[in-house]
Order: C-alpha cells, then sequence, then structure tokens
C-alpha cells in the first residue's frame, strides 16, 4: 500500500467525494418533475387514450364500422358490432375498446380508411375496476369532444394519420368528378 | 390426352379442355373474373390473357382450347401490363367502397388489384353509387359494384336452369337484374351469391354483420336433405353466421341450395327448448335434468312392471346421428327390452329396402349422386328431385344438358319437366300403370333382356299379371297417348345406359311400395344391374338411422333380431297398443298423416317423451320433454343417400341445458340402473364397427318379379271432387326448416296450388284462404292459382306446422299411394 | 359499265317478280338447278369473290367448310344488318332488287345442302321486311323457292328475322346469337359458325351484296366475273357516297376504282367548292385516310397498304370545315352507345374514350390527353373480344396519327376552332 492511498483511506477521501456530489445537487436546478403535482405537457402526437372522431358535420361518429382496426390490432382489443340501419346504410352499434389491453402501437389509426379514429395525448386514467377502461363508443366520442376538442383535432388527423389513404377519403382534390350515369 | 407447356412446364389435360383449365389443374394460376368451371367460356373479364408462341396476338386462356405442343406464357411482362389495364379499366367506376362492403376481404377484385399493383387510375370519374337493390329477402343486389363478369347470370341459366337474372341493357350501362327490374323471385339458392367476384351479389342475412376476416370457417355437414352436402360455416363469436359452398368440396362440389346455405338458422330459433319440462296438470314446468329423468325412470319401470317392456314404443329421427340413433335403438333393446322402435323411413326409404330386399334379395340400397352423368337415358318417375334432392336435381339436369334423354313422367309441371327432353304428363298417382304399360309394351314386342329375364322364374305368371294394362288402358289410366308411351318404351330399351330414378317420403303421397316395385320389376326387364335404380333416402341421416337398426324387424347392420317390434303404423295409429312412446327428434303431428288418429294414440298413452330441439307440436301433448342439441352442437355422423358416413363437429355451444341425445339416452340409462357402456362417441363408433364386421355381409343377389296392380288412392266423388297430392316445397325439408326464420322470408305458409279451371270453379281468388275439407278433416290454406297443375288436382306440401295439412291426410299402413280426394270451398 | 346488282335499279316496279324475270331474273337459279353443289362452289372459287362485308374472306372457302361437315341440317344466314354508320349499299338491294338476293339465297343453298335460310335484317328497315316477305311469297308461289325448286326436289324456305337496332348483331356470332333469341352478344371463336353456328349446326353468314353477286357468277361463269376490276378481289362493289359532295349516293363501280375517281367523277366533287380534307373510306369503323392518300385503289389489298380498310365501301367524305374531333367524338358516341357490354375493355374503353373526347371538344381538354386517348385506345387493340373495340380504337389511333394538331389545338385553345367556320 502506497502512502497516497493510505491516506485517502484515514481520511475518507472518496466519501467526502461522493458527498461533495449530493451537496451539489442541492443545490443545482432540478430535473425530475414532481408529478402529479406538476404536470408535463405532452408532445404533439402522444399516444395517450382512444378517441372516435366525431363528425363535424353530422355530429356522430365518423367510423363507418369497416373493422380494419380491429383486424389490424395486435392485442385484439378492439370489437365493433355493425348492423343495417333503415336506409340500408352500415350502422356501428357498438365500438368497443378494452383499454387496459391496448400498447398503444397505434396501428389502428394507421389502418383506419377515414381518419376516425385517433389517440388523444390524455395518458392518465385510473379506476378501480376493469370494466371501467372497457370503453364504449359513447365513452370514445366523449373523449374526443374532450381532448381533442377545436382544431387539435384536425391537427392530429393532418400531421400523424399516416397514411392517408385519398381514395378513401371523401373528396378527391386533384382534379374535379364526371358524373356518372348507370 | 392432351400435351402442352405452360411456362416452360410440360402439363397434360383432358382433351377438350381450355388452357386455363389445363392450367388450373395443374396448379397454375391465372387471374380471371367471368370463368367458372360449370359453365361454358364466356371470354368477357380479358383477365386471364397468356401469351402463346407463335400467335401474334395474346389470346384469352379461358376461351382457347388446348391443343398439343402448345407453349403457353401465362406472367411475361405484356401479359401482366395488359391485365393491369384492364383492371385499371374495371376501377374506373368501381365504388371503391370496400369498408362497408362486406365481401372486402374475400373479394376476388381486391385480391387482384393487390396482386397487380396500384389501384390508381389516370381518370377520376365520380364513382358509381347506385342504391342497392334491397327488395329480395335473401339476396342483395349492388349493381354498382357489378363488373358485369355474367357469372351469375350464366350459372343461374345454365346450371341451376332456373334463368332468373339476366343482363339488362347494352353495354356500359348494362346491369345484372331479374326481368323488367323486378324484385328477385327464385328459388334462393344462393350459387350467384358464390360465384359473384364482388360485392354485387350479397347475403342479406350477413349483410354488416361479421367482417370476412373475422369469419372462422369450418365445414359441417348439411342437416336437411339426404344429399349430404358439405356447408363451409363462418362463426363469428360463437355463432353461426353463414354458410356457403366451396367449390369442389364434399359429395356436392360446393353447390348449395336455398336450405343449406340459408336454413341453418333454425337453431337459432325461440322455439329452442332449454331445459327439461314435465307436464304438470296440464301446464309444462321447467324441472331440472334430475327430475326429468327420474320421473321418466318411475314412469317406465311401472310401466313394464305393469305391461310388459312391449307396451313402450319409440320413434327415431332422421336428424340426429348415427350414433345417437345406435344408442337409442340400443336403448330400446336392451335397457327397455323393447324392438317397438321404427322411425318416418317407414313412409319412405323404408318402402325401397322392403322392395329393394323384394326384388334384389339386397340391402342397403344407396344412390350415387353423379349416376345421372352419362346415362342415355334418365327417367324420373313423378317426382321432382330438384326439389327434394337440389343436388341430386342438379346432376340430372347437367346430365340432360351435356345430352342425356330425359323422360319426366309426372302429372305437375316441375322444374324437371321444364328441363327435361319429354314430359309424359301423366296422372297423378299413376306411375305403376305407366310402368306397367312399358313392361306391357316390352313384353308384347319381345324387347326384354332375354338373357336375364329367361333365367327368371314366375316369368309368364309375371307376363299373366300385365296382361290387363294394355296400351289403350293405360292410356286411359294415365292420360297418356298410346303413341308417347310406345316411344318412351322405345327410348328406353334402346338405350345403353339408363337410370331409372324416383324420390319417396312421408311427405309425398302419390307414390308407394307398389310404384317402387313397378320400377325394379322394370329393372329385370331392361335386363339392367339394380344400380340403375336410383332412389335417394330422403333425409340427412335416413340412411344411416336404417343402418342402425332404428327399425322393428332389424337391429344394426341389418341382424335379424329375433322378434318383429311394432313398426310406425301400429304403434301411432292404433290407439291403446301402448302405454309408452318415446319419441325422439320427430314431429309425428306435423309430418305424418292422419294427425287426429295420431292425436287419439298419444293422448291414450301413460308416458310421452319427446325429446327434441324445438317445442313441435307432438311436444306439446308430452308428458316430459327433453331437450337436445341441434346438428351443430354436437359431434357425430351423418350417412348420406350415397352411403357416405360424413363427420360432424361440434361448432357452438348447445342452447341452454340441452344435451346431445346419446348423453341424454346414455343419463337415462343410468338412472333406471343401467349401463349403456358408453363414455363418448368413440365408444358408439367402436362399438357400431364392431357389429359391421360381424353381420355387415354383401347378400347374394337374386331377381324375382313382384307383380303390382293399380291401387289408386281415394277416388274422388261428388261430395269430394278433387284429389290433394303432396309435394315438398323447394325452401323446406320435414319440419324442422319452418323455424328458420330466412327460409320463412320465402315461403312462410302451406300453399294449395290449383289450377286455373278449377279455381275459377270453385270461386277461388290468387293468395285467397280457403278451406279445404277431406274426410278427415278441416283446413284453411292460402290458395295459389298456378298452371303448371293439372285441373282437378290440388298440390299441397306439409312442412309448416300451422297449416295442419296433416290433419287432411290418411295412411294406409301398407306404403301405398295416398291421395286424398278433398273438397274446396273459399273462406 | 353494265350494272349487276343495282340492275333495273329505275323501274319503279323493279321488286316485282315479273319485272326481274323480264330483265332475265332466275337464270343463274335455273342454271345452278343442274348443277352438282360441288361445281357451284367451283364456280364461286374460280370468280375469287370475296365477302362484302367488310372482313373480305374468300366465299368459297367458307362455303367449302361448311359444305363438307357432315352435320345436318345446315342454315344460310343473309347478314342484312347493314348498321355501320354511312352503309346504305344493302338497302336498294333488299327494297328494289329483293329477288337478286333472294336467287342468290337459293343458289348457295343449294351449293351447301342448307334447307333453311334466314334473313336477318336491320330493325330500321321496316320497310325492306314487306318488300322481302311479299317477294319470298312471290317465289314460293313460282317455285323459285319452297318445298320444290322449279321441279328439281330440291328444297329451300327464307324466314325474314328482325333485329332489334343493336350495331352489334352484324358481327356474325352475335347475329346467330340473336337468331336463336339470346342476347345479341358475340360468342367465342372457335368453333366457327360455319361448324357450330345456329343451334351448333354448320351456319354461313353472307352479307346481302356477297349474295347479290353468286347469280351473275353462276351465269357469266367464274372466270368471266373474275375479269372484272382487280385482279385479287375481283367484281362489281356498291359504294356508298356520303359526306361533303355534290351527288352522294350508292354508286356500283368495279373493284378497284380509286378514291379520286369515286369522289370527284362519281360523286360530284366537293360541295360548295371546299377542299378535301379527309376520307373515311369503309364505314365509320375503319381508320381515316388524309386528302393525299385519296389516289388509293378501293380494294381490300390496297386499301390495307394504306393502313385502311375497304370496310363496307361507305365512302365518308370530309371537307376543309370539319373538326375532326368532333367526328371523333360523335364516333365514339357511338362505339359506346354500341359496345355490347361484354368485355372490359371494350365496354370500359369507350366509355372513357368517349368521356375524354366530350371534354376536349367542349374546350374542357387537359393536357396529356392526346397521349391518354392513344393509352386508352392502345389497352384495346388486340385485347378486345370482337372487332368492334379494334375498329373503336382504330378509329381513335389514325384521327390522332394524321390530325394530332387538331386536337393539341383544342387543349391549349380551350375551345373548339372549327365551331366559328360553320
Amino acid at each position: 500500500m502506497t502512502a497516497s492511498e493510505l491516506i485517502k483511506k484515514i481520511f475518507f477521501l472518496e466519501i467526502i467525494k461522493g458527498l461533495g456530489l449530493t451537496v451539489k445537487h442541492f443545490v443545482s436546478p432540478s430535473i425530475t418533475r414532481q408529478y402529479p403535482i406538476e404536470k408535463r405537457e405532452p408532445v404533439p402526437g402522444a399516444r395517450g387514450l382512444h378517441a372516435l372522431v366525431r363528425d363535424a358535420e353530422t355530429g356522430k361518429e365518423r367510423c363507418v364500422g369497416c373493422g380494419l382496426c380491429a383486424a389490424m390490432c395486435p392485442s385484439q382489443c378492439i370489437h365493433i358490432y355493425t348492423s343495417e340501419g333503415e336506409e340500408h346504410q352500415k350502422i356501428v352499434d357498438r365500438y368497443e375498446v378494452e383499454v387496459l389491453r391496448c400498447v398503444y402501437c397505434a396501428l389502428c389509426v394507421e389502418a383506419c380508411p377515414y381518419a376516425a379514429l385517433v389517440l388523444t395525448d390524455h395518458f392518465e386514467y385510473s379506476g378501480y375496476t376493469r370494466e371501467e377502461f372497457y370503453y364504449t363508443k359513447e365513452m370514445l366520442l366523449a373523449n374526443w369532444d374532450k381532448y381533442m376538442s377545436g382544431d387539435k383535432g384536425m391537427n392530429y388527423i393532418k400531421n400523424f394519420w399516416r397514411p392517408r389513404s385519398g381514395d378513401f377519403a371523401k373528396k378527391v382534390e386533384s382534379e374535379p368528378a364526371e358524373k356518372v350515369e348507370k | 390426352m392432351v400435351q402442352l407447356t405452360i411456362n416452360g412446364k410440360k402439363v397434360s389435360t383432358k382433351k377438350g379442355n381450355t388452357i386455363l383449365e389445363a392450367a388450373l389443374d395443374n396448379n397454375i394460376k391465372i387471374p380471371h373474373l367471368c370463368h367458372d368451371k360449370r359453365l361454358m367460356p364466356y371470354g368477357g373479364c380479358r383477365l386471364c390473357i397468356v401469351e402463346i408462341e407463335g400467335r401474334k396476338k395474346p389470346e384469352a386462356s379461358c376461351a382457347t382450347f388446348a391443343t398439343d405442343g402448345l407453349s403457353v406464357w401465362t406472367d411475361t411482362p405484356k401479359v401482366i401490363k395488359i391485365r393491369q389495364t384492364v383492371l385499371e379499366l374495371i376501377l374506373v367506376h368501381h365504388p371503391l367502397d370496400c369498408p362497408v362492403c362486406d365481401k372486402a376481404g374475400e373479394c376476388d377484385i381486391q385480391d387482384l388489384v393487390y396482386q397487380y399493383g396500384s389501384p390508381r387510375t389516370r381518370f377520376v370519374a365520380e364513382k358509381n353509387h347506385a342504391l342497392p337493390d334491397t327488395r329480395g329477402p335473401l339476396v342483395e343486389l349492388t349493381s354498382s359494384r357489378c363488373v358485369l363478369c355474367g357469372k351469375c347470370v350464366r350459372l343461374c341459366a345454365e346450371h341451376q336452369g332456373k334463368g332468373a337474372l339476366g343482363l339488362i341493357g347494352r353495354g356500359f350501362p348494362t346491369v345484372v337484374q331479374p326481368a323488367f327490374g323486378e324484385a328477385l323471385e327464385c328459388d334462393f339458392c344462393g350459387q350467384c351469391i358464390d360465384v359473384c367476384p364482388t360485392g354485387a351479389l350479397m347475403n342479406k342475412s350477413l349483410k354488416f354483420k361479421a367482417r370476412p376476416w373475422f369469419l372462422e370457417e369450418k365445414d359441417s355437414i348439411c342437416s336437411f336433405c339426404g344429399c349430404g352436402c358439405t356447408l363451409t360455416l363462418g362463426l363469428t363469436d360463437g355463432k353461426i353466421q353463414r354458410s356457403r359452398g366451396m367449390q369442389d368440396r364434399g359429395v356436392n362440389r360446393g353447390n348449395l341450395c336455398g336450405r343449406g346455405r340459408f336454413g341453418f338458422d333454425y337453431i337459432y330459433s325461440e322455439n329452442r327448448l332449454r331445459s327439461p319440462m314435465i307436464n304438470k296438470g296440464g301446464e309444462l314446468v321447467t324441472v331440472t335434468w334430475d327430475e326429468a329423468l327420474n320421473y321418466i325412470s318411475d314412469r317406465m319401470k311401472s310401466i313394464i312392471n305393469a305391461h310388459g317392456p312391449s307396451s313402450i314404443g319409440a320413434i327415431g329421427s332422421p336428424r340426429c346421428t348415427n350414433e345417437e340413433n345406435y344408442c337409442f335403438q340400443k336403448f330400446m333393446r336392451n335397457v327397455v327390452g323393447s324392438n317397438n322402435i321404427d322411425s318416418s323411413a317407414s313412409f319412405g326409404y323404408g318402402l325401397v329396402e322392403k322392395a329393394w330386399h323384394m326384388a334384389f334379395g339386397l340391402s342397403g340400397h344407396r344412390i350415387d349422386l353423379k349416376y345421372p352423368t352419362g346415362k342415355e337415358v334418365i327417367l324420373a318417375i313423378e317426382s321432382d328431385l330438384t326439389v327434394t334432392h337440389p343436388v341430386f336435381g342438379l346432376n340430372i339436369l347437367q346430365a340432360q344438358r351435356e345430352g342425356s334423354e330425359l323422360i319426366v313422367a309426372d302429372s305437375r309441371e316441375t322444374k324437371l319437366t321444364r328441363h327435361s327432353t319429354r314430359w309424359a304428363r301423366i296422372k297423378q298417382g299413376t306411375g305403376v300403370v305407366f310402368l306397367n304399360g312399358i313392361m306391357r309394351i316390352m313384353m308384347d314386342r319381345g324387347l326384354i333382356d332375354n338373357q336375364i329375364v329367361l333365367h327368371m322364374k314366375d316369368v309368364s305368371a309375371f307376363e299373366e299379371t300385365l296382361k290387363e294394362y294394355t296400351p289403350s288402358k293405360v292410356s286411359e289410366i294415365t292420360g297418356l297417348s298410346r303413341d308417347e308411351l310406345v316411344t318412351i318404351t322405345e327410348t328406353l330399351v334402346h338405350a345403353k345406359t339408363r337410370m331409372l330414378t324416383l324420390s319417396i317420403g312421408v311427405s309425398e303421397n302419390s307414390k308407394g311400395l307398389d310404384t317402387v316395385l313397378a320400377a325394379t320389376n322394370l329393372i329385370h326387364l331392361l335386363g339392367e344391374s339394380p344400380d340403375a335404380l336410383q332412389i335417394p333416402a330422403e333425409y340427412a341421416n335416413t340412411f344411416g338411422l336404417y343402418q342402425m337398426g332404428v327399425r322393428p324387424d332389424a337391429g344394426p347392420a341389418y341382424q335379424w333380431t329375433g322378434v318383429e317390434g311394432k313398426n310406425i303404423f301400429e304403434m301411432l295409429y292404433e290407439p291403446y297398443s301402448l302405454k309408452a312412446l318415446y319419441i325422439m327428434g320427430a314431429d309425428p303431428l306435423v309430418n305424418f298423416p292422419d294427425k287426429s288418429e295420431i292425436i287419439t294414440t298419444l293422448k291414450s298413452l301413460y308416458l310421452l317423451i319427446v325429446q327434441d330441439i324445438a317445442l313441435t307440436e307432438t311436444a306439446k301433448f308430452a308428458h316430459v320433454i327433453l331437450p337436445a342439441s341441434s346438428w351443430a352442437e354436437k359431434e357425430g355422423t351423418y350417412t348420406n343417400a350415397e352411403g357416405v358416413s360424413q363427420m360432424l363437429p361440434r361448432l357452438i355451444e348447445p342452447a341452454g341445458q340441452s344435451l346431445p341425445d346419446w348423453k341424454i339416452l346414455k343419463n337415462l340409462a343410468r338412472t333406471m340402473g343401467e349401463d349403456m357402456a358408453v363414455h363418448d362417441t368413440t365408444d358408439i363408433v367402436r362399438e357400431i364397427d364392431s357389429l359391421r364386421v360381424k353381420y355387415y355381409d354383401s347378400f347374394p343377389m337374386t331377381r324375382i318379379f313382384n307383380p303390382v296392380h293399380y291401387v289408386p288412392g281415394e277416388e274422388p266423388d261428388t261430395e269430394y271432387p278433387v284429389n290433394m297430392v303432396l309435394r315438398d316445397v323447394l325452401q323446406h325439408a320435414g319440419s324442422m326448416s319452418t323455424r328458420s326464420k330466412t327460409l320463412n322470408l320465402i315461403s312462410s305458409e302451406a300453399l294449395l296450388e290449383i289450377n286455373r279451371t278449377d279455381a275459377d270453379r270453385f270461386g277461388i281468388s290468387h293468395n285467397g284462404y280457403v278451406k279445404v275439407i277431406s274426410r278427415r278433416g278441416t283446413v284453411y290454406l292460402k290458395a295459389a292459382v298456378s298452371d303448371s297443375v293439372p285441373d282437378g288436382n290440388v298440390y299441397v306440401p306439409t312442412h309448416f306446422p300451422h297449416s295442419a295439412v296433416s290433419t287432411l291426410t290418411h295412411q294406409s299402413g301398407k306404403g301405398r299411394i295416398t291421395t286424398e280426394a278433398v273438397r274446396i270451398e273459399t273462406a | 359499265m353494265e350494272t349487276v346488282l343495282l340492275k333495273n335499279i329505275d323501274n319503279p316496279k323493279s321488286a316485282d317478280i315479273d319485272e326481274y324475270l323480264k330483265a332475265g331474273g332466275y337464270r343463274g337459279l335455273s342454271k345452278a338447278v343442274t348443277l352438282e353443289p360441288a361445281d357451284i362452289i367451283e364456280e364461286v372459287s374460280k370468280s375469287g369473290l370475296k365477302g362484302r362485308g367488310g372482313a373480305g374472306f374468300p366465299t368459297a372457302m367458307k362455303w367449302r367448310f361448311a359444305a363438307t361437315d357432315p352435320k345436318f341440317p345446315k342454315y344460310l344466314i343473309c347478314n342484312a344488318d347493314e348498321g355501320e354508320p354511312g352503309t346504305f349499299k344493302d338497302r336498294p338491294i333488299l327494297e328494289k332488287n329483293p329477288h337478286l338476293l333472294l336467287e342468290g339465297m337459293a343458289i348457295s343453298a343449294i351449293a351447301l345442302g342448307s334447307e333453311q335460310g334466314y334473313i336477318y335484317l336491320r330493325g330500321e328497315y321496316p320497310d325492306a321486311r314487306d318488300i322481302l316477305e311479299a317477294s319470298i311469297r312471290q317465289a314460293n308461289d313460282r317455285g323459285y323457292l319452297g318445298d320444290d325448286i322449279l321441279g328439281k326436289g330440291l328444297t329451300f324456305n327464307i324466314h325474314v328475322h328482325q333485329g332489334a337496332g343493336a350495331y352489334i348483331c352484324g358481327e356474325e356470332t352475335a347475329l346467330i346469337e340473336s337468331i336463336e333469341g339470346k342476347r345479341g352478344q358475340p360468342r367465342s371463336k372457335p368453333p366457327f359458325p360455319v361448324n357450330q353456328g345456329a343451334w351448333e349446326m354448320p351456319t354461313i353468314v353472307n352479307n346481302v351484296e356477297t349474295l347479290a353477286n353468286i347469280p351473275y357468277i353462276i351465269e357469266i361463269g367464274g372466270d368471266a366475273y373474275s375479269g372484272i376490276g382487280s385482279e385479287d378481289c375481283p367484281g362489281p362493289k356498291l359504294f356508298c357516297v356520303s359526306g361533303s359532295v355534290n351527288r352522294p349516293g350508292v354508286y356500283e363501280l368495279p373493284m378497284g376504282t380509286s378514291l379520286r375517281e369515286i369522289i370527284h367523277d362519281h360523286a360530284g366533287g366537293i360541295k360548295n367548292g371546299r377542299t378535301l380534307k379527309a376520307v373515311i373510306p369503309g364505314g365509320l369503323s375503319t381508320p381515316v385516310l388524309p386528302a393525299e392518300s385519296i389516289d388509293c385503289r378501293m380494294d381490300f389489298i390496297s386499301m390495307q397498304g394504306v393502313g385502311s380498310m375497304l370496310g363496307s365501301g361507305a365512302v365518308i367524305v370530309m371537307d376543309d370545315s370539319i373538326c375532326m374531333v368532333s367526328v371523333t367524338y360523335r364516333a365514339m358516341k357511338f362505339f359506346e352507345h354500341e359496345s355490347c357490354g361484354k368485355c372490359v375493355p371494350c365496354r370500359e374503353g369507350t366509355d372513357w374514350l368517349r368521356k375524354v373526347l366530350e371534354r376536349v371538344e367542349n374546350g374542357k381538354g387537359r393536357e396529356g390527353d392526346v397521349d391518354l386517348l392513344l393509352y386508352i385506345s392502345g389497352t384495346m387493340t388486340g385485347r378486345t373480344f370482337c372487332p368492334l373495340g379494334d375498329g373503336a380504337a382504330g378509329v381513335v389511333q389514325a384521327m390522332i396519327k394524321h390530325f394530332r394538331t387538331e386536337f393539341e389545338e383544342h387543349i391549349s385553345e380551350k375551345k373548339c376552332t372549327y365551331k366559328s367556320i360553320n
């Protein structure tokens, strides 16, 4: 053992060094947040709770019940039940997400041909029973009103709905359509 | 065989095949939309275009015949380019409403576009958004999705022989529609739905219910007629959503009729029994299985003690599996100790078996669904097999198209007569006279097969019995001209290959044992092998039921039981002959003749046990009702009319507390202190197999004439001036199908078909209600004025419980013709 | 030149059998009944007669296929469904000289061994129907048709079947379907109608003009006939000239007469002193020819040489005031309307072409539309089920080939420059 090593051992130099770091951090500005007292603003496009897009014109869900989201879903947490409406249109009777099974991959958003489904940036939800996390169509639509109000929702779709399925989008912008008589 | 090269690979194919067929047979895929192997080449879609070495232009492979030495390339860049442009052209106006189209996921256009690249088109037209035609009950027509491949139109006309759909209009605005744009009124076989490459023709009962990629598809066997078709059932969430035929699968080769395609939903009827019930003081009370079984056990034991086992009878079911029917007869014979067991087959297939044994000394008459193919002459006697056995009927129609002479002797116009090459319009119930007349002409002209006939005994005695059937007398009774009879005889005799066919069953009354025997006699005279007589067993498991020994005279695999038990006539039509009756899966009050007589018998019983899937008419008279599982809820086998045993898988959960019939029987036996020694269906199968090895042996074939004389049914008189004939309708088989909601959309009540002349005579209007009175009862039915039935006769089906047609009918007890004389009044 | 097909045409009663006999009618038939069927075919073969319907298939060869087929009965069908726009050559024969056709059919029937003939008449010719039926009755009464032709024990009956106005039924297999009572759609070939035609029996379908040539061939002999007109397809030919000429009408001229001669000498030159711009030489479905090409001879081979077809010999003349885009658009409207809808390229292609042409004509054309037209017509050529689609595509291709600048002008100017002239 050399002299310097001996001195180090006797005077607890290493420990003092360590304490120095601690003391340094006492006075430096903090990095962690005091969640839930202090909340962080989510980045745009963060994947949180699901919402069904409410169509501004009709006031109803934009979803037509094609089931592509459910087909795509890796955790199989989407359940859709459709039926025939009075005017022979397709009606989405039930659109249900088992939120606790979701892995937030957002493949459902990608698969949707009509941009009818989004993941909101709301991520804090808790409850006492599993049933509370079985989101029905009405709850999902309410999520849209609640978390995607104003331009927020449309901005999300504009920026994060990829790939855009142009042929399925309501308006084909490139050229005016011509009438078909059949 | 023709040898050709496709993509450098040497392949061989049948002469007369097209290049496309040659490729498909050899697992070389060529995309196509308008080709179906059941149809004639069309060449409309231009997707199957291929390059042939040495030819300037690419050719449509579906319309180019394969010839020796051809060298074909199916995937050259040029060909692929052509296919892409054709798809682009198709997509110009295709609505692309895939998200709401139920075909998406199994759509040929989708698959092809996916395979051949981008669906983007240089020409953006407003998509075609014509509204779907939702008027029809089962088939929805969305012409905007149609690509005009014409497969539906051609299948309907060429294959089904119906021609309900047509291509209306010309060029671009062409649409597929029934004539004059009316709502689709057809046989509702739904074959057009299966062939449609897009979502233009869709099954309405599946509409928006399930996306194809969520459907789990499993094969099972149809529970209606004796054809034993393979249904491909699509399930989601443990519920059967649809049934379809897959090309080349099963004995039906993918063909289905409306019953198989739409009728499976009877298992979801509200009428299903979900728990055992006991009749307590005139009211049916839900009880536990224990209580019900103990109740039966106690009552049965006391009846056996007091009246002996022979006072207990049983009726089995052609809707139950082989295993269940085996257990049923085992229960009766071993546990109860009675041979009194019979079934509805005694009105139909049982008679065929009897005749078969009498004429040839054989047992186990079976048909071959493919038998009609290539036969020179097909003779159908008073039967419309396209109704009773639609898939067998299709094969007959196909044979006719391929050049067979189809002679139909029938009193009314049917699909078979419309496609016949000769329709001998005989009077109803005179099939025996018609056949005897033919045989008499053969005898007189020495047209018989001497090699066979001369070796038979009693030829002269048989000839003697034909003496009275002179052509003029036959002509008088059947209403057929003498010349026509002679022509038919000559056609029949001079043909090299022949088939005689008819259907026989409890729901038809213008044929009987006599008719079958007369047909066997004709087979003898023609020197034909017994196979030429093709009489299909009527229901899904009638053949199996008979083999399993649900019959009073023989046990499983035709073994003789020593004592002949009571048959169905003695059990049901002789009140007080029995003290207890156990009915499994049968509804005698609806299906069997003479309802009031049966009611008397049922009321005379000390114990009536009805074990069924639904609350039948008969069950309403029962002391105990036991809920059974339906065909989709249990494992087992059905034996079709060909004698082929086919597996039924368990697809869905049993309804309520219902149990498979064999399990109920096993439990009941145990309650009665006996052990059936079966734990699962494999046990039963093993037991059946061991019996088959012991007893199922080929019998030596003999040939015996069984002279028959014409015994007409009830003759009309002044009081009851009209003949009533029972005939099936296409949409139903037995009475179980009437619980199907979809089938009821097409046919929900018994229609009395009556000729216009008679309708005028009795003042009856089309769709008006009429009162039908026979010597036994009165019912009210809706009239359908129809030119297809002869005057002096009315035609009625028996299927519908609420129509209660069986109130009018009688039974002969000997398998005779039992047409009724009735009076018709306006109601 | 002595007229053969339009003989006696100025006689107001020319349709009557007596007038026809006076002019030497039924001499060919009287000669034919003495000949062996094979000799008649040989005579026609020597004459070098080619079908006048448009395809130019040697008539004798077609007959030989059917005559050697052992199946019976055989059918002879006269294709009088003259639907090609610009064509009206059969009409004078049907209405003014029906016995010439009947005689031709009777001779052909003897050659083929057919006992039943049909005249598939265009739905828009109701007068012709009455005239034909009256003529058939007359011929039956005189023993030129019926169960015992000229006392020789030969049978031949003719039935007139009127179409319902579909252009496609001029195609022989569609015509056969229509006669059978089915939807007028072409059948796939092979099997060819000569072996498996109407009701799956050997069937010969010949144009009215072809059959009208037969009596003359039999009368003067095949060798003499082959001396008329062009060497490789001899005989008299009816040319129907319409459009911007002074004297439009049907002209009987020898095969191989040049277009210039037809337009300028016979039809009296261009109307109103204008200059010639283009000619459609053989009915609407044949490719257009520019004014420079009119020195070519009108026969099957020479026309192919200049990139067009003789077709039915319907010469449509256009002067320099006519907009070619408008002509193409009008033509495509016709083809779209008449496409039967069986095969995808024709059904969707004609519709698409019409729509693009419509917008070009109306000044709404877009950049690249000319190439789009060429692309669409390219996807149709050779891929359609029957020649209708090929014809429609060919019209567009030829128009663009010769008058591309006109199309481009329409697109760049955003209007039809010719509308102001008219």
